[in-house]
C-alpha cells in the first residue's frame, strides 16, 4: 500500500487532501499542531497533533511514518495580517509566527521525510503556495495581504525549484500548487480579506492533487484559481534545465 | 545600504557617494567603520558593524543613520549570505545555515524594511526601497498559458530563439535555503510597493546573476577559472543599474524586479507590463 503524509492536516485544505490520497488507496498520516486534527476519522488516515515547525516534536510525526513514502504534501502554515504601520515589536512577533514558523512547517517535515521519499526509489513532493506568486494577469490578487504572509507563500517556490532540480536523479517529483482562496472558516474569519475575492474549493484542489501525483510533472507551479480548469495541462517545453 | 564593505554593495555604495548621496552602510566586517573602503571623505559616509538579522543591529543601525544625516530617502537591501544547503542534509546543519541564510537574507532585509518605512512615510516625501535579490527567482515559474510575455520571454528559446545555454536553476539545486530566502523578497517587494505607493515610496527588487563579487569568488574558493571570471557581470555595471532605477524618481516604476543575469545586458531594463501586480493596485 502507498503511503503519504499531509502537514496542515486539520484545515480544510488539508482534510481534503488526506480524504482524496484515502480514497485512492493511500495510507495517510494527517499531521497538524491543532488538536482538531484528532477528530478525522476515516479508514486509512491516521492523525498526529505535533507543532511541524518545532524540531523537538518532528519524532512524534517521523516515529510514525514507515521507512519509505510515496507522497509528501506540505499544506501547513498560518497566516495574521502585518500592516506596515504596526509597531516594530508587533513586526518582531509577527516574524516570528508567520514568517518563521511557516518557512520551518515547510522545511523540518521536508528534511525529515525526503531520505524516506528517496529511500523508496520516487515519489512525490507537493507544496502548497499562494496564487498570489503567479502573474496577476488582470487576475484579481491579494491586493491587501501581509507582507510576512506572502513572502512565505513565495519562499515555497524557492524550495520547489530548488528540490525538483536536486532531486530528479532520485526521481522524486516536486510541485507546487498555487491556489487562490479555499472556502473556509479561517479565510471567513480573515480580518483583511478581499471578500469580493472569489474563492474555491478544497476538493477541487484535492482532485487536482490527485492528478498532480499521478503525473511525471516535476519543477512545475500549477496554478487554481476561480474561472481556470481545475485539471492539469500538459507541461510546456522546458527552457529551464532540470538535472540531477 | 546594507553590506557594503565588500562586492556589489561596495560599488553601490561608492556610486552613491560619487552621485552626491550622504551613504549610511553597515556590514559584518571591520572595514565598513573606515571611509576609505569607500574612497569617501569622512563627513559623507557612516559605517555600522551590524548584523542585519539581529533586530537590535537593526535599530541601531536606523538611530546612527537618522542622528547623522536626519532623513532617509533610499533603502538599499543588499546583504546576503549563501552556504550550500541539500534537501537530503541533516537537521542540525539545516538549522544551522536557516539562521545564516534565511536569517540574513531574508529576515534582515524585512526587519530594515520595517524599520525604515515608518520614517519614510512621516517624512511625507517619498522615497526608494531596493531589495537585491538574485536571478534564480525570475528564471520563471509561471504556467506557460499564462505567461503574459510569451515570445518576448527571454527564456524560452523555442519562442524567442534564446541562444544562450538552458538556464540552470537555484543553484543547480544546491541553494535551497538562499532559494528560499531570494524568492521569499518577492513577497515583501510586491507587497510593500502595493502598501506603499500612496506614499511615493517606489519598491523594487535587483535580481542579479553572477556577477564579479565577493560572494561569487567565495564560491568558486577565489580561483575561478578564467573562462568563469571573464563571463561574471562588473559590479560597477551593477551599480549603474541600481543609481538609473533611483535616478526615475517618484513617477519611476514600483513593483518589479529586474533582472541581470549572464546572457543579457547587465543594465536596467525598460519597466514592463506589471506581471505579479494589477496595475490599479498600485495605481
Amino acid at each position: 500500500m502507498k503511503r503519504a503524509v499531509v502537514t496542515g492536516a486539520a484545515g480544510a485544505l488539508g482534510r481534503a487532501f488526506c480524504n482524496a490520497l484515502a480514497d485512492s488507496g493511500y495510507q495517510v498520516l494527517g499531521a497538524d499542531n491543532d488538536p482538531s486534527v484528532a477528530s478525522i476519522r476515516k479508514d486509512g488516515i491516521t492523525p498526529v497533533c505535533c507543532d511541524l515547525a518545532r524540531e523537538d516534536q518532528l519524532a512524534t510525526l517521523t516515529d510514525l511514518t514507515q521507512d519509505t513514502l510515496d507522497v509528501l504534501v506540505n499544506c501547513a502554515g498560518v497566516y495574521r495580517a502585518s500592516p506596515l504601520s504596526e509597531s516594530w515589536q508587533a513586526s518582531l512577533d509577527g516574524l516570528q509566527e508567520v514568517l518563521d514558523n511557516n518557512l520551518r512547517a515547510l522545511l523540518l517535515p521536508s528534511r525529515a521525510l525526503i531520505p524516506r521519499l528517496v529511500a523508496n526509489g520516487g515519489g512525490h513532493i507537493v507544496n502548497l503556495t499562494s496564487r498570489d506568486v503567479l502573474p496577476a494577469n488582470g487576475q484579481p490578487t491579494n491586493g491587501a495581504c501581509s507582507d510576512l504572509w506572502l513572502a512565505s507563500q513565495w519562499a515555497v517556490n524557492g524550495a520547489t525549484d530548488a528540490w525538483a532540480t536536486r532531486l530528479a536523479s532520485a526521481e522524486v517529483k516536486v510541485n507546487a500548487l498555487c491556489v487562490a482562496g479555499i472556502k473556509s472558516p479561517l479565510t471567513e474569519a480573515l480580518p483583511d480579506y478581499d471578500f469580493q475575492r472569489p474563492l474555491i474549493k478544497a476538493a477541487d484542489v484535492a482532485t487536482l492533487l490527485i492528478e498532480l501525483i499521478n503525473s511525471d510533472l516535476t519543477g512545475e507551479n500549477i496554478g487554481y484559481w476561480p474561472g481556470r480548469t481545475g485539471h492539469l495541462r500538459p507541461p510546456r517545453a522546458r527552457h529551464r534545465q532540470i538535472t540531477g | 545600504m546594507t553590506g557594503g564593505a565588500v562586492g556589489i554593495g561596495n560599488a553601490y555604495a561608492q556610486a552613491l557617494l560619487t552621485a552626491g548621496w550622504q551613504v549610511s552602510v553597515c556590514d559584518l566586517r571591520e572595514a565598513v567603520e573606515d571611509p576609505a573602503t569607500f574612497n569617501s571623505e569622512p563627513d559623507r559616509v557612516l559605517g555600522t558593524i551590524a548584523d542585519v538579522s539581529d533586530p537590535a543591529d537593526v535599530a541601531r543601525v536606523i538611530d546612527n543613520t537618522m542622528s547623522g544625516f536626519g532623513r532617509i530617502d533610499a533603502l538599499v537591501n543588499n546583504a546576503g549570505v549563501w552556504r550550500e544547503t541539500n534537501p537530503t542534509d541533516s537537521l542540525p546543519k539545516t538549522l544551522d545555515d536557516f539562521g545564516a541564510v534565511v536569517g540574513t537574507n531574508l529576515y534582515g532585509e524585512f526587519l530594515f524594511g520595517r524599520a525604515v518605512i515608518p520614517r519614510m512615510i512621516e517624512q511625507g516625501s517619498g522615497g526608494d526601497i531596493v531589495n537585491i535579490a538574485t536571478d534564480h527567482m525570475v528564471t520563471c515559474g509561471t504556467p506557460w498559458d499564462v505567461c503574459p510575455r510569451g515570445p518576448q520571454c527571454p527564456f524560452d528559446r523555442a519562442a524567442s530563439g534564446f541562444q544562450g545555454p538552458p538556464r540552470p536553476t537555484g543553484g543547480g539545486g544546491s541553494m535551497d535555503l538562499y532559494d528560499i530566502s531570494k524568492w521569499a523578497l518577492n513577497g515583501l517587494t510586491y507587497a510593500w510597493a502595493k502598501a506603499l505607493r500612496p506614499h511615493n515610496i517606489r519598491v523594487n527588487a535587483i535580481c542579479m546573476g553572477a556577477t564579479d563579487s565577493h560572494m561569487l569568488r567565495g564560491f568558486h574558493n577565489h580561483a575561478p577559472s578564467p573562462e568563469e571570471e571573464a563571463s561574471w557581470m562588473k559590479t560597477s555595471d551593477a551599480a549603474e543599474m541600481l543609481m538609473d532605477l533611483l535616478a526615475e524618481g517618484p513617477s519611476g516604476r514600483t513593483g518589479q524586479a529586474m533582472n541581470a543575469c549572464i546572457g543579457r545586458p547587465c543594465k536596467l531594463e525598460p519597466a514592463h507590463t506589471q506581471l505579479y501586480v494589477r496595475d490599479e493596485d498600485i495605481a
